[in-house]
């Protein structure tokens, strides 16, 4: 499943991350968002989540969240 | 020879804290990633020597997306300083070691300050520093640049260091910074650094759980309350600022002061002096009314500048970004386009400079675009100016129609151009959320002093030439003969030839289009014009609530000042965009108050 899909107050493992564009996935991985990584969704709202990766707080769109696979 | 040190680091890690700190220079900061979008020199002196400091914008790592950080990459690239402080933010060890892996790659001279040792305190983990040093090679210093701590230690060993022969430049720099080499070696890096935190960091709390900052996250970005709150938070720092009986008070005093009391004293000096009527005529009707009148809006200004510097300093601002983003997905835009237009309340040119975090290349140029249409703080002299006379018991209602005017038109535009001409991809949105921090009462108080003092020397200079230069061309015609009726006088003759254009808005004088033109090199000239070419009470005779409701509307929108059409410039690259512009901006601004002018005339006669 994807990141849009996963529950609020739950960490996951990363398998995966297939954003359409290169560049944001090259971004992604800088910020430590790579397959084997954990990731936890802090918050929701209308579509935007908060997202803790290592020890940092991201917000991320649905579309970005659609392309984390969990 | 002269020696330079760069500062390098993660977004929002305290670069520019810490280069305030050794500089003693006074860059703004704030709590948010992308504050630093160009870099900036200092000199940091000891014992009589000089060392030259660069505060270079954030960086996640060498591979660049946005134009800020491709300043900072090549600067370390190809300038290639002396030495680099790697400034890491402790809190966040993993992510800001990944960096220092990087940068020890380019075969300069480092050192890291730790920095947020205090915040590290506070939630209670501990890190090794020494073991930290000696796993990477590198020499650590723990310190806090915020509060200042561990700084003298850095400071010695910079001025030992830095003359250290230099050692020969690696071949690695250009070939390594290549997108493709720095993926290969991203994971790799990144199990170092991971290894390397496992060694020398104890933790109170597993990664991922809630810290204060998420408890107050629970509150502000909640799915409910998040856009209620986010409102309320807007509406009192406009209520506040514009409110009567608190920055309308102070202004009202100002106001005494400038055209009460010191004209008066100088009336009455310059009878004693007998001093010739031009001389009256250009200090009273002239400098004090026109930068009298712009000065008096100061403590408005200063309030708005405040509460901007609060929200910026924080942790809201990155916040509010994320709560928009929603709505400007419909627009085309992103919810980091945002922050500059945020700003852009304050003052267009850093808001339209701070466009440069924006990775997306359209939506880059659609923000610049839209930017100059949140009001800025020079445009409010020209609101209070006119709603003193036509709308005195409204004057905070009109004042705010005016600011979410601004924000309705500039959502108007984006919509539609983002549907048109600037029609592209879906963008995608991703910002990192720095911890809330408890703004620190001396910082911003600078902050906005620097912003106030800014204010006074354009007074000052700037509106102060504008003002003389202004009384000059109403006072005399083309053969420089003094004139009894200003509609003969240079500017009277040059503002009759364009002001058929305002015609339709309602406000076809040359009073009103010279104004507008003055208004091209700073707004608050707009209000410093009409006080000397309008004498006490003309205005109410050349103006009706709905022209001048119109009249504010096309200030709110044309063309922005001389130094927001270069930041305009140098943002779009382009000079033709620049331009084009330009007309856009000024045809939307006709466009608007023709509505207003028609509508509201309909309107008049009805009720």
């Amino acid at each position: 499943m994807t990141l849009s899909n996963g529950e609020v107050n739950k960490t996951y493992t990363i398998r995966a991350v297939n954003t359409a564009d290169k560049d944001m996935q090259d971004y992604l991985f800088t910020l430590g968002c790579y397959p084997g990584e954990s990731i936890t969704i802090i918050a929701k709202l209308a579509g935007n989540y908060i997202v803790n990766i290592k020890d940092a707080r991201y917000s991320i769109d649905d579309v970005l969240a659609k392309s984390v696979i969990i | 020879m002269s020696r330079q040190i760069a500062l390098a680091g993660n977004p929002n890690s305290g670069k520019t804290t810490l280069f305030n700190r050794l500089t003693g220079s006074r860059q703004s900061t704030g709590n948010w990633p992308g504050v630093t979008v160009e870099k900036k020199t200092g000199k940091l002196f000891k014992d009589g020597r000089a060392i030259e400091l660069v505060d270079l914008p954030g960086i996640y790592s060498l591979a660049c997306m946005t134009p800020e950080e491709t300043i900072a990459r090549d600067f370390l690239t190809q300038n290639r300083p002396d030495l680099i402080i790697n400034i890491v933010d402790v809190t966040n060890l993993e992510r800001n070691l990944f960096l220092t892996l990087q940068l020890k790659k380019l075969g300069i001279p480092i050192l890291i300050a730790l920095n947020m040792m205090d915040e590290l305190a506070l939630a209670g983990d501990r890190v090794d520093s020494e073991r930290l040093s000696a796993l990477l090679e590198i020499p650590v210093f723990p310190v806090s640049a915020r509060r200042g701590t561990g700084l003298n230690q850095l400071i010695d060993d910079l001025f030992v260091r830095i003359d250290a022969p230099k050692p020969p430049s690696t071949e690695l720099t250009e070939a390594a910074c290549t997108p493709e080499a720095i993926e290969a070696e991203t994971e790799d890096l990144y199990r170092r650094a991971s290894a390397i935190q496992a060694q020398v960091f104890y933790r109170q709390h597993p990664p991922g759980s809630l810290n204060r900052s998420d408890r107050i996250d629970r509150l502000l970005t909640n799915r409910f309350l998040a856009i209620p709150i986010f409102l309320v938070i807007m509406m009192l720092v406009f209520l506040i600022t514009f409110n009567e009986n608190l920055g309308g008070r102070l202004t009202k005093w100002l106001d005494v002061f400038f055209n009460d009391i010191l004209a008066g004293i100088v009336a009455t000096g310059l009878e004693l002096a007998q001093a010739p009527a031009w001389l009256h005529s250009l200090l009273i009707e002239g400098i004090i009314a026109g930068v009298g009148g712009v000065l008096t809006f100061l403590p408005q200004i200063a309030l708005l500048f405040l509460f901007l510097a609060i929200l910026e300093d924080s942790g809201y601002m990155a916040r509010a970004a994320f709560i928009m983003d929603r709505l400007f997905q419909h627009l085309g835009l992103s919810g980091r386009s945002f922050i500059p237009m945020l700003m852009g309340f304050g003052c267009t040119v850093p808001a339209i400079m701070a466009t440069r975090t924006l990775e997306n290349e359209r939506e880059r140029r659609l923000t610049i675009l839209i930017t100059p249409f949140m009001s800025c703080g020079a445009r409010m002299p020209i609101y209070a100016y006119f709603t003193a006379v036509f709308f005195a018991a409204h004057k905070g209602l009109i004042t705010f129609a005016m600011y979410l005017g601004g924000v309705l038109v500039a959502i108007i535009v984006a919509f539609v151009l983002s549907k048109t001409a600037l029609r592209g991809s879906e963008t995608t949105f991703i910002i990192e959320l720095p911890p809330y921090r408890l703004p620190d009462a001396k910082t911003l108080l600078l902050h906005v002093w620097d912003k106030v003092r800014d204010f006074i020397v354009r007074a000052g200079t700037i509106i102060f030439l504008m003002t003389v230069l202004v009384w000059f061309l109403q006072s005399f015609d083309f053969r420089l003969r003094p004139v009894e009726d200003s509609s003969q006088s240079i500017f009277g003759l040059l503002g009759g030839i364009l002001a058929p254009v305002f015609s339709p808005l309602g406000f076809g004088t040359w009073e009103a289009t010279v104004a507008l033109l003055t208004g091209l090199v700073a707004k608050e000239s707009v209000v410093a014009t009409l006080g000397i070419v309008y004498s006490e009470g003309a205005l109410e005779a050349m103006f009706t609530p709905v022209s001048a409701l119109a009249f504010m509307t096309f200030t709110l929108l044309y063309t922005p000042c001389v130094a927001a059409i270069g930041a305009m410039r140098r943002e779009f690259g382009n000079t033709r965009w620049t331009i084009g512009a330009l007309f856009f901006q000024t045809a939307v601004a006709w466009i608007f108050a023709f509505l207003v002018y028609r509508i509201g005339s309909l309107l008049a006669s009805v009720f």
